[in-house]
C-alpha cells in the first residue's frame, strides 16, 4: 500500500513550506517538530492510466512482444534464440602450421585445406607470406619468385630478393612477410604454382639448395567454389510461452497460433533446416509433437545467386493450422515450445554445385511463436497468489479508494481479491460479492467496438477492515475473461487502440503511532 | 527532514506592531542613541562614543505559537490551528529584524553635530498563506474541490550600513540629516508569491496554480523543488565597496516648545540597494497537476516506479539573473515627550514599511528617573494593515538606563512578556547599548 508512504509525501509537501515560513532565517533552539496525536485526512491520486494494446506494444522489451498489423490488429510474439553464423563457420581462417616446400624452380604445391573444399576463386584478406632461401655459392644471390595463381590487377605475383653472402656457408635469408592482401586466386584443385629466377652477379642462374613458402594464416575476403557440408544447431531451444500461465479454468480458442522460422542468408549456398525436434509441453506438463510434412522434409531457405552477391535472401516459413496440427495443441494452454533444429550447409553434400561466401556473409536464423489475437475466450479464469506485507502500513487507519474505469475490449473483465491469512485461509475480499466487473465494449458490424463507458467504483475500508487486510500475508487475485460471442466460438479480434483507463484516488485517514 | 523550530519561531506569533522601543530613548536626548531614530536629537557633548550595541524585533499579526501548535505525547510542536480561518485566502506576516550597531561617533562643534557609525542590518518578513496552515494541520480532504492558496511570500535582506551625519540647531529647532551608503550581502526577494492548490473531487488530481517569482542575491540556491539550499544572512562583510550598492537617508527634526515640552518628526531608512551581484531568479507560472502514476509508463520496468519523483517533476521552474532593487524599511514617527520634575511622559506614532504593507502604531511611555538611573515603563497599540487581519494590538513594555559620568547604558524592550514566553506573545524586542560621552 503506497497511503503511509504518501502520506508522508503529502504531509512534507504541505508541512515544509508552512514550517519554513516559520523558521527560515530564524536561530536554532530545542523545539521539535512533530505530528499531531489526531488524525489527518488526506486524498490523494495513486492512478491515471490508460494501458492499451498499442502501447503495450510499443513497450513490451525481451522475447515476449506484441506486434501491430497495418490494420491494427494485435499479435503476440514469443522469440527464441537467434543463430548467427558469418564467413568464419563456413571458412574458418587457416592457419600456417607448417612450411610449403619448393623442390625447384617450377613446383606444383597443395594446400592443405579441409578436403571437403574446392576453391575455385578466392581473393585473400589480412593474410602474409614470406620466403626462406639457401644456397652455398660464397656470392650474393637474387632471386625472382612468381606464384603462377595469385593475380591482382591482371598482373601475376612476382618478388625479388637479395640473398647477401656473409662470409659464411651454406648462405641464407628470410624475407620479411609480404601481404598478399587483394591478391586473387584461381584454381581448380587448391594448388599453387611457385616458380623461381635465382641469378648469381655474373648472370649465371642456379638452383637453391633449399627454398620454402609461410604465412602466418590465410583469409579470404572472398571464395567460391564447392565449400563443403556443414550442420550448424539452433541455439537455445525453449520458447516459453507465458500465455496461459495464469489459468485455471475455462477454454481458450486461438484461431491460427504459428512457430515461424525467420532465415536471412547471404551466403551464396544452399542452406536447409532439418527438425530434429518440435514439441509442445501444455500447463499441465502434457507434451505434444508437433505433426507436419516439413517436419519430415526440412525446410529449403532461398539463398543469393552469383548476380546477387551482397544481397540477403529472406526466407519466412509458419508452422500453421494449415500445414500442422499446432492449433490443436496450442490450445491446450501451451507453456513451453521445445525445438532442435539444425541449419545444414550444402545439404545434398553435392560437389557440383558451385557457391560463394564473402568477408561479410552471414545468415541468421530465428524462430518464434506467433499468437494473433483472434480468438474466443470463454469464462477463462485466471489467477495468481502474490504475498504481501501490510504489517508496516500502521499508521494508516482507515481509507477509501474511488476508481473510475474505462474497458475497450470485447470481453467483459471481473476481478476479485482474496487477502489470505498465513495458513492460506481468505480473511477478506476486496469488493463486494463475486467481484469487480468492467463490462464489454459494444461490438460495431466492423467487429471493432465502440469506446468503453466509464464506471466508477467506491471500495470504502474502515479500520476493521482494514486491519484485517493488514494482517493477511498473500492476496490472491482472480480475474474472469468472457469475449463477446465466446458461447457461440465467435473469435473476435484484438486491436491496437483497446485499452483499459483506470483512475483511482484514495482518501484515507492517517494517524501516527 | 525539518526537526526543530527556531527561537524566532517563538517569538514570531506576536502581533505586527512596529517597532516603538525607542520611545523611551527620546527622554535621553543629546545622547547617541536616541539619534537612530530621531536624528534630529541633537548630541550635547562634544565627543561621543558609541560601543556595540543591538536591536532586534520579532513579531507577527498572526497567531502565537501556542495558537498555531500544540504538542503531541512525545513533547513535540505540531501545527494545529485553534481556529480556522474564515477565509483560505487570508495570510499572515512574521518579521524579524536584528541590527548589530557596531560604532557610532559623533562631535559636536558649536551648533553642529558631526555623526558617523556603521551597522550590520538584516530583516526579513514571512507571509505565510492560512490555507497551507490548514492543509498542514487537517490534510486536504476536507477541502476536496476548493481552491486553496499556499504560497508563501518570503523576503529578506541583509546589508552593511555606513553614514555620515548632520546636524545643527536653529534655536529652539534642530534638525539632523544622515547619508548612508549600503552594501548588500544576502537577499531574498518574492515579487510574486501566488500558489493556489485544489484537490480535485473525480479522483482527488492535485492542481497547481502558480505565478511565483522570487529573486535572491547570495542566499538562495534552487536546483530542484527537492534540492534548495537557503544561505543564513549572518553578519559579514562580503561584497564591502563593490557589489550590491544601495543608498539611504535619514532627516529629522525636534523642536523644544518649551523647557518641558518638546516635539520630534523622523523620516528613516529612506532609499533602497540595487542587488547585481549573481541577482538569480526562480519563477513557476502556469498551471500544474499530477493526477496520478501512469502505470503504463512503467511496464516491464517496475523497479523505478518513484512516487516522489513524479510529484516532484510536475512543476516547471525557470532559472535566470536578472539585476533587482528592494526598498528599505522606511519609518515616519512623530513623536512628543513631556517632563515635570523626574518624570517624563513621551508619546509616539509610527508608521513602518515593511516588505511592501504599511503599518501604524501609537505608543505611550512614561519615565522616573532615580539618580544615575531611569526606569521606564510603555504601551503601545498597532493597527493592523494586513486587510485580511484587521484589527488593534497591543504590547506592553520597559527600559533600564544608567548614566554613571560620561557612560551610559541602557536595556529596553516594548515587548517585554515575548523575550519570556515566547509561544505566547506575538512580539518579543530587545534593544541594548552603551555610550560615552565627555
Amino acid at each position: 500500500m503506497a497511503e503511509s508512504f504518501l502520506c508522508k509525501r503529502c504531509l512534507y509537501l504541505l508541512g515544509i513550506p508552512m514550517l519554513f515560513c516559520l523558521s527560515s532565517c530564524l536561530e536554532t533552539t530545542d523545539f521539535t517538530l512533530g505530528l499531531s496525536d489526531d488524525a489527518y485526512s488526506f486524498a490523494i491520486p495513486l492512478v491515471n492510466t490508460r494501458i492499451t494494446v498499442g502501447r503495450l506494444a510499443e513497450q513490451s522489451t525481451g522475447n515476449a512482444g506484441i506486434r501491430i498489423d497495418s490494420d491494427g490488429k494485435a499479435t503476440v510474439l514469443y522469440n527464441g534464440e537467434v543463430l548467427r553464423k558469418s564467413a568464419a563457420a563456413i571458412f574458418p581462417p587457416f592457419p600456417g602450421l607448417i612450411a610449403y616446400n619448393i623442390p625447384d624452380t617450377l613446383s606444383t604445391i597443395q594446400l592443405q585445406f579441409n578436403n571437403s573444399y574446392l576453391i575455385k576463386k578466392a581473393i585473400f584478406q589480412d593474410t602474409k607470406i614470406n620466403f626462406y632461401f639457401q644456397h652455398n655459392y660464397p656470392q650474393d644471390v637474387k632471386v625472382t619468385m612468381r606464384i603462377l595463381e595469385l593475380t591482382k590487377n591482371g598482373k601475376v605475383f612476382e618478388q625479388t630478393y637479395n640473398v647477401p653472402y656473409k662470409q659464411t656457408l651454406p648462405v641464407s635469408t628470410i624475407t620479411d612477410p609480404l601481404s598478399i592482401d587483394g591478391y586473387t586466386l584461381l584454381s581448380n584443385n587448391n594448388s599453387l604454382t611457385f616458380q623461381y629466377v635465382a641469378t648469381l652477379p655474373d648472370g649465371s642462374r642456379i638452383k637453391l639448395d633449399q627454398a620454402q613458402m609461410n604465412y602466418d594464416v590465410i583469409k579470404f575476403s572472398y571464395i567460391d567454389g564447392y565449400l563443403g557440408y556443414h550442420v550448424f544447431a539452433v541455439d537455445g531451444n525453449i520458447i516459453d510461452v507465458g500465455l496461459f500461465n495464469p489459468w485455471l479454468s475455462g477454454s481458450f480458442d486461438f484461431q491460427n497460433p504459428k512457430i515461424t522460422l525467420s532465415v536471412d542468408n547471404a551466403f551464396g549456398l544452399p542452406v536447409r533446416s532439418r527438425i530434429n525436434k518440435m514439441e509442445l509441453t501444455s500447463i499441465t506438463g502434457k507434451q505434444v509433437k508437433l505433426e507436419s510434412p516439413f517436419v519430415t522434409t526440412g525446410i529449403d531457405f532461398a539463398y543469393p545467386s552469383f548476380s546477387e552477391q551482397g544481397k540477403i535472401k529472406t526466407t519466412n516459413f509458419d508452422f500453421n493450422r494449415n500445414n500442422s496440427n499446432i492449433r490443436d495443441i496450442f490450445n491446450e494452454k501451451t507453456k513451453t515450445i521445445s525445438y532442435d533444429i539444425s541449419a545444414l550447409v550444402n545439404p545434398e553434400r553435392d560437389t557440383t554445385i558451385k557457391g560463394f561466401i564473402t568477408g561479410d556473409s552471414y545468415f541468421v536464423v530465428r524462430v518464434a511463436v506467433e499468437v494473433p489475437l483472434l480468438a474466443s475466450v470463454n469464462q477463462v479464469v485466471i489467477g495468481d497468489t502474490l504475498d504481501i506485507d501490510l504489517s508496516q502500513q500502521d499508521e494508516v487507519v482507515s481509507a477509501e479508494f474511488k476508481a473510475i474505469t474505462t474497458n475497450d475490449f470485447p470481453a467483459d473483465l471481473s476481478v476479485q481479491a482474496f487477502f489470505l491469512d498465513d495458513q492460506g485461509n481468505p480473511i477478506e475480499a476486496l469488493f463486494a460479492g463475486a467481484g469487480y466487473t468492467l463490462p464489454a465494449a459494444t461490438l460495431a458490424a466492423n467487429g471493432k467496438t465502440m469506446p468503453g463507458k466509464e464506471n466508477t467504483l467506491l471500495v470504502p475500508m474502515d479500520s476493521e477492515r482494514y486491519q484485517r487486510i493488514r494482517n493477511s500475508k498473500r492476496v490472491a487475485i482472480l480475474g474472469t475473461i468472457n469475449t463477446t460471442g465466446s458461447e457461440r466460438q465467435e473469435p473476435v479480434w484484438i486491436y491496437d487502440n483497446y485499452g483499459l483507463g483506470v483512475r483511482l484516488g484514495v482518501k484515507f485517514t492517517y494517524k501516527k503511532k | 527532514m525539518v526537526s526543530r523550530f527556531p527561537l524566532y519561531c517563538l517569538l514570531v506569533c506576536c502581533v505586527f506592531t512596529v517597532s516603538a522601543q525607542d520611545l523611551l530613548l527620546f527622554q535621553k536626548s543629546g545622547l547617541l542613541a536616541p539619534t537612530r531614530s530621531y536624528p534630529g536629537a541633537m548630541i550635547q557633548k562634544k565627543v561621543n562614543l558609541s560601543l556595540p550595541g543591538i536591536q532586534g524585533l520579532a513579531m507577527t499579526d498572526g497567531p502565537t505559537i501556542n495558537q498555531l501548535t500544540k504538542t503531541n505525547q512525545d513533547e513535540e510542536r505540531y501545527l494545529a490551528l485553534e481556529q480556522t480561518p474564515k477565509s483560505l485566502t487570508s495570510y499572515s506576516n512574521i518579521y524579524g529584524e536584528l541590527d548589530i550597531h557596531t560604532v557610532d561617533a559623533g562631535i559636536r562643534l558649536g551648533s553642529y553635530g558631526l555623526l558617523a557609525g556603521h551597522a550590520f542590518r538584516r530583516q526579513g518578513n514571512i507571509r505565510y498563506a492560512h490555507g497551507l496552515a490548514v492543509l498542514a494541520s487537517q490534510g486536504n480532504s476536507a477541502f476536496i474541490g476548493q481552491a486553496i492558496e499556499i504560497g508563501p511570500k518570503i523576503d529578506v535582506q541583509a546589508y552593511n550600513e555606513f553614514y555620515l551625519g548632520l546636524q545643527k540647531t536653529f534655536g529652539k529647532l534642530s534638525m539632523g540629516f544622515r547619508a548612508k551608503l549600503l552594501y548588500g550581502t544576502a537577499s531574498l526577494y518574492t515579487e510574486r508569491s501566488s500558489i493556489t492548490f485544489t484537490t480535485h473531487p473525480e479522483n482527488y488530481a492535485f492542481e497547481l496554480k502558480n505565478d511565483y517569482l522570487v529573486r535572491s542575491s547570495g542566499l538562495l540556491r534552487y536546483y530542484g523543488l527537492d534540492s534548495i539550499t537557503v544561505a543564513r544572512p549572518g553578519f559579514t562583510f562580503d561584497n564591502l565597496f563593490f557589489n550590491n550598492a544601495g543608498i539611504g537617508m535619514d532627516l529629522g527634526l525636534v523642536y523644544a516648545v518649551n523647557d518641558r515640552f518638546t516635539m520630534a518628526l523622523s523620516a528613516l531608512d529612506v532609499g533602497k540597494i540595487n542587488w547585481d551581484f549573481f541577482p538569480r531568479e526562480y519563477k513557476s507560472k502556469g498551471t500544474f497537476s499530477f493526477e496520478g502514476l501512469d502505470l503504463a509508463q512503467y511496464i516491464g520496468d517496475t523497479t523505478s516506479i518513484q512516487v516522489d519523483d513524479t510529484l516532484l517533476q510536475i512543476v516547471d521552474v525557470e532559472s535566470g539573473q536578472k539585476a533587482y532593487s528592494t526598498a528599505l524599511p522606511t519609518r515616519f514617527i512623530l513623536a512628543a515627550s513631556y517632563q515635570s520634575g523626574p518624570w517624563t511622559l513621551n508619546g509616539q506614532w509610527c508608521m513602518r514599511h515593511i516588505f511592501g504593507d504599511w503599518m501604524h502604531a501609537l505608543a505611550v511611555a512614561g519615565l522616573r528617573q532615580m539618580g544615575p538611573i531611569a526606569v521606564g515603563i510603555q504601551c503601545s497599540a498597532s493597527k493592523n494593515q494586513n486587510p485580511t487581519r484587521p484589527g488593534l494590538a497591543g504590547s506592553f513594555g520597559g527600559l533600564v538606563s544608567f548614566n554613571i559620568g560620561p557612560v551610559y547604558g541602557f536595556l529596553s524592550s516594548d515587548g517585554l512578556p515575548g523575550l519570556f514566553q515566547p509561544a505566547a506573545y506575538r512580539r518579543a524586542s530587545l534593544n541594548a547599548g552603551c555610550s560615552i560621552q565627555f
